[in-house]
């Protein structure tokens, strides 16, 4: 076990409560989550590009915050709640720049990115996601592309466990009929 | 192609997405970011986080506060704290008082703390008490130097 597995999420918390420890504590925080929420967001944003950007801003949030987090969640939960929000502001800003020249998840195609290794079935699976009411999109990504638990995820978006996973249930649903629709003849 | 649903309701596909196996980043993307967050703040970029900068962004009012006091106790004070070597240092002054107050009878202390015998040692007014310090500097350098 390394010496930064030793540290538990608390331990580092209160590192970056002291002056002396605040820097090392942000960079082993830093060390523990960046791939994570990369991966994370590689899987809700698509494009290795869009990953870079939301990843970027969402540790700018994180260094700028976390003095103001009270740990009524686990460090982890409020982050990744952090770089979802981050990524949905994204995408909403994508959205709203589309007429003027930026390109729309929905049209994005992935078969032509270099660093998409995946196939079309793949691509339909992910505009499936993007369909999604944008709150029950939110509770899938949060639910399926983390380890996060049910009961972390209902407090961090302050909802009961039972509406979660009733949002999640209907978002399997809507993902399995949309992919049905668009896979004939693949 | 396959399509078969997933245990957890899902295509199977979807656990390579989750996986991360349909995407590939490019080499030595990890250290570069690494380094983009933690150490371009010379490089000037727009969206790096760093800690050091944080924590003086924190701290910067209080840094402003204690140097607009320092001021202004500096203000307060220029009169008596002068670079001119003609004016006795108040804390010197302190310290030498401290050292030679057993020197002095009590008696004296009292009546002069009671002002009984101030009229006698001192000039009334501030113009004439000015004028006898000014006439008697020298007799005050002598005891404190």
């Amino acid at each position: 076990m390394s010496k930064l597995e030793k540290v538990s999420d608390k331990e580092l918390i209160r590192m970056i409560r002291h002056d002396r420890t605040r820097n090392t504590g942000f960079r082993m925080i830093y060390e523990r989550y960046h791939r994570e929420l990369y991966w994370f967001l590689r899987k809700i944003v698509w494009t290795h590009e869009n990953a870079d950007d939301v990843l970027q801003e969402t540790w700018m949030k994180i260094f700028n915050h976390l003095d103001d987090f009270r740990e009524e969640s686990a460090l982890k939960s409020w982050m990744y709640r952090i770089a979802h929000n981050e990524a949905l502001q994204f995408l909403r800003k994508n959205r709203r720049q589309v007429t003027s020249g930026s390109q729309d998840l929905s049209s994005v195609d992935l078969q032509a990115d270099p660093w998409f290794k995946g196939n079309k079935i793949h691509e339909i699976l992910l505009k499936a996601v993007a369909q999604l009411p944008e709150r029950q999109r939110q509770i899938f990504e949060l639910k399926y592309f983390s380890d996060l638990k049910y009961s972390e995820i209902a407090r961090i978006l302050d909802l009961t466990e039972g509406a979660l996973k009733a949002s999640y249930h209907h978002a399997v649903q809507k993902i399995t009929h949309f992919v049905k629709e668009n896979s004939e003849g693949i | 192609m396959n399509t078969g649903i997933h245990h957890k309701g899902l295509p199977e596909a979807m656990e390579e997405i989750r996986s991360g196996q349909v995407f590939e980043v490019p080499s030595g993307y990890f250290e570069e970011l690494d380094s983009r967050i933690f150490n371009s703040q010379t490089q000037g970029k727009r969206s790096t986080a760093r800690p050091a900068f944080i924590f003086l962004r924190k701290y910067w009012p209080v840094a402003a506060s204690v140097a607009l006091l320092m001021m202004i106790v500096w203000w307060m004070n220029r009169d008596v704290i002068s670079t001119d070597s003609n004016v006795v240092n108040l804390n010197e002054l302190h310290d030498f008082i401290q050292e030679q107050i057993m020197e002095y009878d009590i008696e004296t202390l009292a009546g002069m703390a009671s002002g009984e015998e101030t009229s006698n040692l001192f000039p009334g007014d501030t113009e004439t008490l000015e004028t006898y310090i000014l006439e008697h500097l020298e007799d005050f350098e002598t005891i404190l130097y």
